[in-house]
């Protein structure tokens, strides 16, 4: 049980105590207070002996204590009434609570969520000038391993032979092998195609049809006439390319 | 410590979890049906009652699988820390063709980040495999995520027609 329904019940069994006290003081009052409206009267002739005549005038008639009665019956179903308000209200004032509990907690996720985004949207991204310059620094790097680095003689012929490979199968239209050389750790392709179109095909299925599993990072130089050339570093299976800073 | 210091020490506590924002290593999933075909005149291929992505043809099909990114922030080791693609490569036909998936962060210009390539092992099966060749993959500030993969088209063995697909894909990103 809920600590507002105890304080509700508590508070009507009060309520309802106080009231039939109050109703029991109106409709019969205490002896002393009728003794002590008026003078003592003489006692009655015929009076039993140690009864006085005003004790005997307070008992009522049987008609009077009907009346009583029906009044007090009137008055604890006005109580009840009373008290099963204040239980509606007990009831409704804490599913207001709850309700105002569950906002809370909701206001307090949206707030979690808006201060990640807000996070987030303190980042700049990085302008075109920046993207290039990251780009060439990358590029140099890759290009310095891939003049650098030695040959593993078990690995590179059979994986260059493997790249020529897929073009000669001649399913990548549109696209030419310029060149391909492979070292240790990495190989260096380049591709040129026709178009945009023949481009994003070779992207899409030169993957699949090599079946390395690989880490990758290309460069492409679109010509004016719509042509590209694709600048492709691929790592030996097991290694990673090199990154700035790493 | 009386129990009123612990209780305000347990409801302090409480907000604080409370208050966290959600945690930025959490994974998240999506079906193969999120994959969007790669090209605007794509073979056939359809999205199972199951949510996983079929290619219904005798060709390869390529398709697009987008992912959510929560931490906008980059730096040098950010990005996505670990991915997982569940594939089925149920073709062995000519040259073993094999669902390919390359996972690839761009940048807010389309500019390659860089890119790791996992390849289905050799054969046909109707099982799912995980390729999961993806860790560390670095990132660039509000730039994207995506895998693209190629999935080998149909090969009809007897009378039975064995479809790959793309079932689901997962990933978390760095802090």
């Amino acid at each position: 049980m809920s600590v507002l329904r105890v304080m509700g019940w508590s508070l009507g069994l009060a309520s309802l105590a106080g009231g039939a006290l109050w109703l029991a003081e109106t409709v019969n009052p205490p002896l002393v207070d009728v003794a002590s409206a008026g003078t003592d009267p003489a006692p009655s002739a015929g009076a039993a002996p140690g009864l006085n005549a005003p004790v005997i005038a307070a008992v009522p008639a049987d008609a009077d204590l009907e009346t009583r009665l029906s009044r007090l019956e009137a008055l604890m179903h006005t109580l009840g009434q009373q008290l099963d308000a204040q239980q509606r209200n007990a009831s409704r004032s804490h599913e207001e609570l709850a309700r105002l509990v569950r906002a809370l907690e909701q206001q307090r996720g949206a707030g979690s969520t808006v201060a990640s985004d807000d996070a987030g949207a303190n980042e700049e991204p990085p302008s075109p000038e920046a993207e290039q310059a990251a780009a060439e620094v990358r590029v140099a790097l890759l290009d310095r391993q891939a003049r650098t680095e030695r040959t593993d003689p078990r690995w590179s012929g059979p994986a260059t032979a493997q790249i020529q490979a897929v073009f000669a199968e001649g399913g990548l239209a549109g696209s030419t092998l310029r060149n391909a050389a492979c070292q240790t750790t990495l190989c260096r392709v380049e591709v040129d195609h026709r178009d945009a179109l023949a481009l994003d095909r070779f992207l899409g299925e030169f993957s699949a049809r090599l079946g390395w599993n690989t880490h990758s990072y290309a460069q492409t130089l679109t010509h004016e006439d719509g042509s590209a050339t694709l600048v492709l570093y691929l790592s030996r299976e097991g290694y990673r390319l090199p990154r700035a800073g790493a | 410590m009386n129990a009123k210091q612990l209780m305000i020490g347990l409801g302090f506590s409480m907000l604080a979890v409370a208050g966290a924002p959600a945690l930025a290593a959490d994974a998240k999933t999506l079906p193969g049906a999120a994959c969007q075909p790669n090209s605007n005149n794509p073979t056939a291929f359809y999205i199972g009652s199951n949510g996983v992505l079929i290619n219904n043809s005798d060709t390869a099909l390529t398709v697009i699988c987008p992912i959510v990114r929560d931490v906008m922030a980059a730096n040098s080791s950010n990005g996505i820390s670990n991915a997982q693609i569940y594939v089925v490569d149920n073709n062995n036909s000519t040259n073993d063709p094999r669902v390919s998936c390359t996972l690839e962060s761009r940048t807010t210009g389309a500019g390659l980040v860089e890119a790791l390539t996992d390849n289905s092992v050799a054969g046909a099966s109707p099982n799912v495999q995980v390729l999961d060749n993806y860790t560390n993959l670095g990132s660039s500030s509000e730039g994207y995520y995506f895998f693209r993969c190629t999935i080998p088209g149909n090969q009809t063995v007897g009378a039975q027609i064995n479809r790959s697909s793309i079932v689901m894909y997962r990933w978390s990103e760095t802090d």
